[in-house]
């Protein structure tokens, strides 16, 4: 049984289909990469994954169960969004912001206690965090706040994740540091579900067989394949629009 | 910077704590007529005994000062939380309780009470009403339009209405009689603690009080307000719902503070974004400091703004002679830290 399908998915708005048939599953310790130019509707994907914004078509399964028969804190206990960039506004400690994730487990007027601050603690040791709890937020560079934001998703106890560009104006070091957390996390039966611009971000983090590479082209045409397939010069070329032989040079 | 540990956390707030105890005891023997510490600790031992003679110290203390402390220190306490509240939910540190128009829809309420010569306790009434109104059609406006950033809405539907409400205010002061009634509407509205009684009290408490237990309530969940939409929607948050719960509190705070005392700025922006800068955003931390902090001040501010001259000191005109230094100087030290 999968952690998190899509059947026969349309995204968009009611005026304005972006796309359709997707149709996908994720397994656990599996990784889905989505790549698209920009604007192609990645981020509306993830959104209407996250019942941010309603299906257009189609249904989405958590764990085999349909998406519209569970409640917010029921989806958040079984898929985490790391969103992009996430910015510090106030000066929460890395601790406290990773602990936020135990909200959909708590009531309304709950506070965290002592299990989900070890909860929270044990998140923050499986990015290789766990020595900035009491850090200022705002004050780490961004691939140190990309890997708690991490943190925070796998503290919410989700086994699926789903990572809007987490590789994003990160440096090189610091997106390698990432893209190794993805991995290593993998390796440990997490599913995960990132955007990316960039194709070898795709196959780092899904070189597996059992990996997959979703595209989603301007027009909204969706495929899904191995990830070696989607990144093939022509499969690229056709994808961003652009000549065959600009990868002439490979590009990682 | 290090967040504080829990124990530096509780000894500072136990600090604090003491701190506003003595202000209270300070602010009881300062006046026009000075009390001794052993007036003052005889009065209160025999405060609730029936038989107790009518004495001086015992008229001061329960007509007079004893009042106009708690007030003092309830108002500050109630503008401190609810600016710390309305920070955190429009994840501005800038912000303050007037930013939705409580403070000026409260205010045309109470001038248009003043002007119809109503009665205290129908002015009062009044100002309530028009604080909850004015937050009332900018929440309405913020759900009208979409599309658009939510907290960034809010914030511009309350600017915007309240400049409409300053001109109602300024209609009324035009219309006023100026003999009687304009100087009435102006000494209000610069805020002032001289005239609260115990009736004032009575009902201003338990309002303030129902608000402030529905933010210890939501202490941790408010926290989620300072992410993005997205976020805490990703995390399971109703946050529409939680943002009203949070913006009805805080409102009916400040409301129940200016209907009494008039409008005093400042204390609500710059107490709360002084003490985050202390013990971080979390909001049950920031919380309780916040309302220590807030009430001792203000209950400083009105001591001092009752003794040092002949006449007393507007409230409002001190709070914003010592607010803005300081503010202008948090600003100076918040950016020079984010650099």
């Amino acid at each position: 049984m999968s952690l998190l399908g899509a059947d026969n998915l349309g995204i968009g708005y009611p005026r304005r289909r972006i796309a359709s048939s997707i149709s996908f599953a994720v397994e656990s310790g599996q990784a889905l990469a989505v790549l698209g130019p920009n604007g192609c509707g990645k981020t509306t994907l993830f959104r209407t994954l996250l019942c941010l914004m309603p299906a257009q078509e189609g249904s989405i399964l958590i764990g085999g169960a349909c998406i519209n028969t569970m409640s917010p804190a029921d989806i958040a206990r079984q898929i985490a969004y790391v969103p992009q960039n996430a910015a510090g506004f106030f000066n929460f400690s890395v601790m406290e912001v990773v602990t936020m994730a135990r909200a959909p487990h708590l009531g309304w007027f709950g506070a965290p206690g002592p299990r989900d601050r070890e909860i929270a603690m044990g998140a923050l040791s499986q990015v290789s965090m766990a020595d900035f709890g009491d850090r200022e937020f705002s004050e780490l560079s961004g691939g140190e706040r990309q890997l708690v934001m991490i943190a925070r998703a796998l503290a919410s106890q989700a086994k699926c994740l789903l990572l809007d560009e987490p590789t994003a104006s990160l440096d090189f070091g610091n997106r390698l540091m990432v893209l190794d957390t993805l991995v290593a996390l993998k390796s440990r039966g997490v599913a995960i579900l990132f955007t990316t611009h960039a194709p070898e971000n795709a196959r780092r983090v899904c070189g597996n067989d059992a990996d997959r590479t979703l595209t989603i082209s301007r027009h909204g045409a969706v495929t899904i394949s191995s990830t070696a397939a989607a990144l093939q010069p022509k499969a690229l070329a056709a994808l961003y629009g652009i000549h065959e032989r600009v990868f002439a040079q490979p590009v990682a | 910077m290090r967040i504080w540990s829990p124990t530096k956390y509780r000894f500072v707030v136990g600090i604090a704590a003491l701190v506003s105890l003595s202000a209270m005891l300070g602010a009881l023997l300062i006046g026009q007529i000075s009390l001794s510490v052993v007036d003052v600790f005889t009065t209160l031992a025999s405060f609730t005994d029936p038989q107790v003679e009518r004495s001086v110290p015992f008229v001061v203390i329960s007509e007079i000062r004893g009042p106009r402390i708690v007030a003092a220190f309830a108002i500050g306490a109630a503008l401190a939380a609810a600016g710390a509240a309305y920070q955190n939910l429009f994840r501005n540190p800038l912000v303050s309780p007037d930013i939705l128009g409580v403070s000026s829809g409260a205010a045309l309420g109470a001038v248009l009470g003043i002007f119809l010569a109503l009665p205290l306790i129908a002015i009062q009434g009044m100002a309530l009403l028009g604080g909850l109104a004015a937050v009332a059609a900018i929440y309405w406006i913020g759900q009208r339009i979409r599309g658009h950033d939510p907290v960034l809405t809010l914030v511009l539907a309350g600017v915007v209405v309240g400049s409409l409400l300053a001109s109602g205010i300024a209609l009324t002061k035009y219309l006023a009689d100026p003999y009687n009634q304009l100087p009435t509407i102006t000494y209000w509205l610069l805020g002032s603690f001289a005239g609260i009684s115990k009736h004032d009290l009575a009902m201003a408490l338990p309002l303030m009080a129902a608000a402030f237990v529905v933010l210890f309530a939501l202490r941790w969940r408010i926290n989620l307000l300072a992410l993005a939409d997205d976020e805490a929607r990703a995390l399971g948050q109703n946050v529409e719902r939680l943002r009203l719960l949070v913006i009805v509190a805080a409102t009916l705070m400040t409301a129940a503070s200016v209907a009494i005392c008039g409008i005093v700025g400042w204390i609500g922006l710059v107490v709360p974004h002084a003490v985050r800068l202390l013990v971080g955003a979390e909001f049950s931390r920031l919380l309780p400091l916040s309302m220590l902090v807030g009430g001792t001040f203000m209950l400083v501010v009105d001591t001092i703004g009752r003794s040092i001259a002949q006449i007393e000191i507007p409230p409002g005109v001190l709070t914003a002679a010592i607010g803005t230094p300081v503010f202008i100087w948090l600003m100076a030290v918040t950016f020079r830290r984010s650099t």
